[in-house]
């Protein structure tokens, strides 16, 4: 029993890890006024990168730094068409979303002849030094969004409190929130490769689709947790355990009901809940605001 | 709007650009890889049928799509109201199996049921906003990701068939499934019958008191409001947008394939999404585009087959034109913006 | 006193495309050190965006501005902060979700290990900033928290740490009460002593004649009168002020006032159409009570932060008071009878008594927001509120529906292609589209009786059409329309209202009958909150 405890405490903490770094990363693009909604093509590049530097024989550190890299360049071609050329910024999204799969499945066929499975033994890591790296890149990703000069000029561009929009408190202080609109689509595109790529390291290996759907769930934890950095953090916590928990019940118990895995329904819970919290804000809200 | 339409060419452009390129870097004979990209779809009656046939569901997801867009809701469900609609669809038709029904009456039924499960599942959405406020674009996007879980869980627990090795349900009995115009190639009935719903599409939006008010609605909402136009209008459309996802997931299911499956959308309803966006807000460039998707498609897979190119560059194709579509102009626009902003920190 | 030029600016010129309209036409400006100069104008003359263009927030699209001589980057906050130009804008530009110290500091924060913010230095600067101006606000209060007066004060004292030698102030007592205001320019004289030079773009003209030494009046985008206050009374500058309107003489039926308008008998069981009961147009205002019978024109005038907004928002329907109620017709407007009443649509659920209200007709002072949709059609701007005559008719095609649009738009002499879409028209024909649509000139069904809220209806127009419309106005009053008429130019009431009131401070300062001049003196002065102006 305390076996499965710890082990269940431990696969929560490996699954919220990299969602959590993830999301930070995507809220930063939210916190400047133009959310990235390519988060999960991000991951989805950064782990296949991160086997392919596996394939050269290199292990945990120079996969994050390929995963980031990857990541990096698909939110340039996001950022660059929403903030350059006036593209809407969550069509934009939404393209490097389906464009990224098929991009990996393209190199790795032409690279390795293969668009399955890619194993990349030296990247395999035990989930503590990816929780511990991740942990401390989430650490310091908080820390410069909430206490650097970025990250307070990058908060004035997206400032919704105000009578006015992000553009303008940002123009009145002679800021440009376009310069920090982009740079915190590189910081999201950058974080989520390097999550990706941790999501490789667990396992050792690059699995099409791997990444199922975490990239979502990081933008669902963003919305959950309102734009503040610890309540997403702690979101992401929440989902961690669910997605540990549908793993473990999987493997361990058979929840059937009727043949079926109840433990895969589980899956649903984030989207459920997250639907159900923002319904009923969005109530409270509206009832405060007749009461006035 | 000449930029935009330069914007569209561009767009589109590039996208086909990306072929060449790929055919050039990748293949060891280009033009050949090419030729089966491109021309191979047309040039095989099998392949052709199967492009229309493949276009019939993305096309209905992408009226749905498009129908809410006009009235100004985002609806981002269409990948979990196609899901709830090939679910429905599977179970009248199995339903009606079972007592014996078939015919044109009980298909006719089961694409009812899957409109009916597609556009309650936007009702959800569209009844939060009105009485919350709470965003579409966010709870169709949550509830629509939930339904895919649920119905995959049942598809593959619950309902799936104990005596098939696959994850999925029974087969529909042939009676029962659209009757094929072409066999043995897969265009089905679908097709028509997506041609007859994107006619009533433009029809309505073109023609109709209704169509006038849902545009007004969507391209400004306080203007509609003060001009006395109901809301209702925009959750109608949302209902509608739902309809129409449900009914493209039931062409999945009582097409050729002849059975619910696991992950059965496989992608249609973000597919009909970007065909909606790249479309435009006209009703009419629906058609197209997802005949483009589809040839895309079509493309890939030929490409793959006779030459060595990946069937998943259409993905990457795909992507290149809507990353680009809806790029407020390609140049002119762009320098003065960056002029103007080099004026700033 | 030494001249020193300080500020200067040559040529300058605005279009702005989404509402095309030209807000400054090759403006010229010189201010001195030390002086204090005030710019004003009306509504939409311009003012506001000529102080934007100096302060660096919006690019003209031609000129050039330059301090002390030299030539400074325009459209560049930056290039303007460091020529030594501050401004506080009308509409708050600071970030709700910072402190006040944050915002403060923002752009030119002071660093603590190279990329960190030092939150104790930027407190410090604050602090003393807030202390220097006599502002008692906390650095650390997230800026979202702060009155509306606080929030000044922090935009003020922020212009001041950065914009050494000018300071652009837009409409700053706007939101001040009259103490808060005297703090505010006893500070603002101390700077000018300093050496500073202050540019008060506002339009309360007793504040111009308290503070300022020297103005200058824009109208309609352009400089019509630089010189020193004490050259002119309150009024010629509110006459200079003015838009343009037609001369008393040149509305055919207006001519007829006030001898005609003091004869005409009253029926007392007439109900009112429009009334609104109680409601609060500003913040610790009187609830106050407002009537339109039918066949009335009452004409309501106000400056810009008055209340009359608020007071447009609540005779519309479209923002519920939050004390009081708006009854039309005898009854209360609900959102489904408003519409109704919108569409022309025949409602059973309508009294039939004598103050049944066929439709009801709204011209927006923000048009491009309520009044249109600039994406569609020329057409369905026009049609938008008839769209139930072609119910069942007229599908692929639309010729019916062209036609409608046609007749409807020669009513009011409108040419534009009926498939065009609404952005392409000027700010003349968009006002005219709009009118034509509120106040169906052409006739046909449904153009009967009704209650009218037209807020400044004439805006964008030429004198000649300014002349029909206001003939168009008389005329629907005549048939048994009530009008509600919303405008911040006295003159315009003047040609047309039975009765006029004016408000100040979200309260009724005057209420009379319309004698033509005398009422039009009484409630320039009531407006602008003279005192005695209820004699």
């Amino acid at each position: 029993m305390l076996d499965n405890l710890t082990s269940l405490a431990l696969s929560s903490l490996s699954s919220a890890a990299p969602l959590a770094l993830a999301a930070l990363g995507a809220l930063a693009t939210e916190e400047a006024g133009s959310l990235s909604i390519s988060i999960e093509g991000s991951m989805i590049v950064g782990a296949f990168a991160a086997a392919m530097a596996a394939q050269a024989g290199s292990g945990l550190a120079s996969g994050l730094v390929a995963g980031a890299m990857a990541g990096l360049g698909l939110s340039c071609l996001v950022g660059g068409a929403a903030l350059v050329l006036g593209a809407d910024v969550f069509v934009a999204g939404l393209a490097a979303n389906i464009l990224a799969p098929g991009l990996v499945s393209i190199l790795s066929q032409a690279a390795f002849g293969t668009k399955g499975v890619l194993a990349s033994e030296s990247l395999r890591s035990g989930p503590w030094s990816i929780i511990v790296a991740l942990s401390l890149l989430c650490l310091l990703l908080i820390l410069f969004l909430t206490r650097s000069v970025f990250g307070l000029r990058l908060r004035a561009s997206g400032s919704v409190e105000s009578r006015a929009s992000g553009e303008e408190v940002a123009q009145a202080a002679g800021i440009s929130s376009r310069r920090y609109r982009l740079s915190a689509h590189l910081i999201a595109g950058a974080a989520a490769g390097i999550a990706g790529a941790s999501l490789a390291a667990g396992v050792g290996a690059y699995v099409p689709g791997m990444t199922t759907g975490r990239g979502w769930i990081a933008l669902v934890a963003v919305f959950l947790g309102r734009r503040r950095a610890w309540p997403v953090l702690l979101s992401c916590l929440i989902f961690g355990f669910l997605i540990a928990l549908a793993n473990l019940g999987q493997s361990l118990w058979n929840w059937g009901v009727g043949g079926g895995n109840a433990v895969e329904l589980l899956q649903a819970l984030p989207y459920i809940a997250t639907a159900i919290a923002l319904i009923a804000w969005r109530r409270i809200e509206k009832a405060k605001e007749e009461s006035v | 709007m000449k930029g935009r339409t330069r914007a569209r060419i561009v767009a589109l452009a590039s996208s086909l650009a990306f072929a060449a390129i790929y055919a050039l870097v990748a293949s060891s004979d280009p033009m050949g890889a090419l030729y089966a990209f491109f021309v191979n779809p047309f040039v095989n009656s099998y392949a052709f049928y199967s492009l229309l046939e493949s276009s019939a569901s993305l096309l209905c997801c992408a009226l749905g799509a498009g129908l809410a867009f006009r009235a100004g809701a985002f609806n981002l469900g269409g990948e979990g109201q196609a899901a709830v609609g090939t679910l429905a669809a599977a179970l009248v038709a199995l339903g009606c199996a079972d007592r014996g029904l078939s015919g044109a009456p009980a298909i006719c039924a089961a694409i009812v049921a899957a409109a009916l499960a597609g556009g309650a599942l936007a009702l959800l959405s569209a009844v939060a906003e009105e009485k919350t406020g709470a965003q579409v674009m966010l709870t169709s996007f949550l509830f629509g990701q939930a339904a895919i879980i649920g119905v995959n869980w049942a598809v593959g627990g619950p309902l799936k068939d104990p005596s098939a090795n696959l994850l999925g349900m029974a087969a529909i009995p042939e009676g029962l499934r659209l009757p094929l115009l072409a066999p043995p190639s897969p265009l089905s009935l679908a097709f028509p019958i997506s041609l007859v719903l994107a006619a009533a599409v433009i029809f309505f939006t073109r023609g109709t008191r209704a169509g006038v008010e849902q545009r007004l609605l969507g391209k400004n909402r306080l203007f509609a409001r003060a001009a006395g136009i109901s809301p209702q209008i925009g959750a109608w459309s949302m209902v509608a947008s739902g309809a129409l996802a449900g009914i493209g997931g039931s062409f999945l299911v009582l097409g050729q394939t002849g059975r619910a499956v696991k992950d059965m959308t496989g992608g249609i309803g973000w597919n009909g999404l970007a065909v909606a966006l790249i479309a435009g807000s006209d009703g009419l460039g629906a058609l197209p585009a997802a005949l483009f998707f589809a040839w895309l498609d079509s493309g890939a897979r030929q490409a793959s087959i006779l030459a060595d190119l990946s069937p998943d560059a259409s993905a990457v194709m795909k992507g290149i034109a809507l990353l680009l579509i809806t790029a407020a102009s390609l140049g002119s626009r762009s320098r003065a913006k960056a002029l103007h902003a080099k004026g700033k920190a | 006193m030494s001249l020193v030029e300080l500020l200067s600016c040559e040529g300058i010129s605005k279009y702005f495309r989404d509402t095309a309209t030209l807000a400054n036409d090759s403006i010229r400006l010189q201010i001195a050190a030390g002086e204090r100069r005030a710019i004003v104008g009306e509504n939409g003359a311009g003012k506001s965006t000529l102080g934007r263009i100096l302060a660096g927030l919006a690019m003209p699209d031609s000129g050039e501005i330059r301090v002390r001589g030299a030539p400074i980057e325009s459209g560049s906050v930056r290039a303007a902060e460091a020529a030594g130009i501050g401004f506080v804008p009308q509409m708050s530009l600071l970030a709700g979700e910072l402190t006040a110290a944050e915002n403060i500091v923002l752009g030119r924060e002071p660093r603590a290990m190279g990329i960190f913010v030092s939150r104790r230095k930027a407190y410090v600067e604050a602090a003393l900033l807030f202390q220097r101006f006599g502002l008692s606000i906390d650095p650390e209060a997230p800026v979202s928290s702060l009155s509306a007066a606080e929030r000044r004060g922090v935009e003020i004292a922020r212009a001041l740490a950065r914009g050494g030698e000018v300071l652009i102030l837009d409409e700053p007592t706007s939101i001040l009460s009259e103490s808060e205001s005297e703090r505010l320019f006893g500070l603002l004289g101390r700077l000018t002593e300093d050496g500073k030079a202050i540019l008060l773009i506002t339009h309360r003209l007793a504040e111009v004649k308290r503070f300022a030494d020297k103005l200058t009046v824009l109208r309609q985008g352009r400089v019509v009168a630089d010189e020193r206050v004490e050259q002119r009374s309150e009024e010629e500058l509110s006459r200079l002020m003015a838009r343009d309107v037609p001369p008393r003489e040149a509305v055919g039926k207006a001519r007829r006032f006030p001898t005609e308008n003091a004869s005409r008998p009253r029926d007392p069981r007439l109900e009112p159409m429009l009334e609104l009961r109680d409601v609060v147009l500003a913040p610790g205002a009187k609830p106050l009570r407002l009537s339109v019978r039918r066949g009335e024109v009452l004409g309501v005038a106000a400056l810009a932060g008055n209340g009359l907004g608020r007071l447009e928002d609540y005779a519309s329907g479209l923002v519920k008071p939050r004390s009081g109620e708006l009854l039309i017709g005898g009854s209360p407007l609900g959102e489904a009878r408003r519409r109704q009443l919108r569409q022309g649509l025949p409602g059973q659920s309508l009294p039939k008594s004598t103050s049944a209200c066929v439709r009801f007709g709204y011209v927006p002072s923000d048009r491009e927001a309520r009044g249109l949709c600039l994406p569609a059609s020329v057409r369905d701007n026009i049609l938008a509120l008839r769209l139930h005559e072609f119910r069942g008719r007229d599908y692929l095609g639309g010729k019916l529906r062209d036609k409608a649009a046609l007749e409807a738009a020669s009513g009011l002499g409108l040419v534009a292609e009926m498939r065009s879409s609404v952005a392409s028209l000027s700010g003349g024909t968009r006002q005219r589209l709009v009118l034509g649509r509120e106040l169906r000139a052409e006739g046909g069904p449904g153009s009967g009786a009704s209650v009218l809220v037209l807020a400044e209806p004439l805006q964008g127009l030429d004198l000649a059409a300014q002349a029909l419309v206001l003939e168009l106005i008389r005329g629907l009053a005549d048939e048994g329309s009530a009008i509600l008429l919303l405008d911040s130019n006295v003159e315009e009431i003047v040609a047309v209202a039975d009765r006029a009131v004016a408000l100040y401070r979200g309260e009724i300062a005057y209420e009379g009958p319309n004698e033509g001049e005398s009422t039009a003196k009484r409630l320039m002065a009531a407006m602008t909150g003279a005192a005695g102006a209820f004699a």
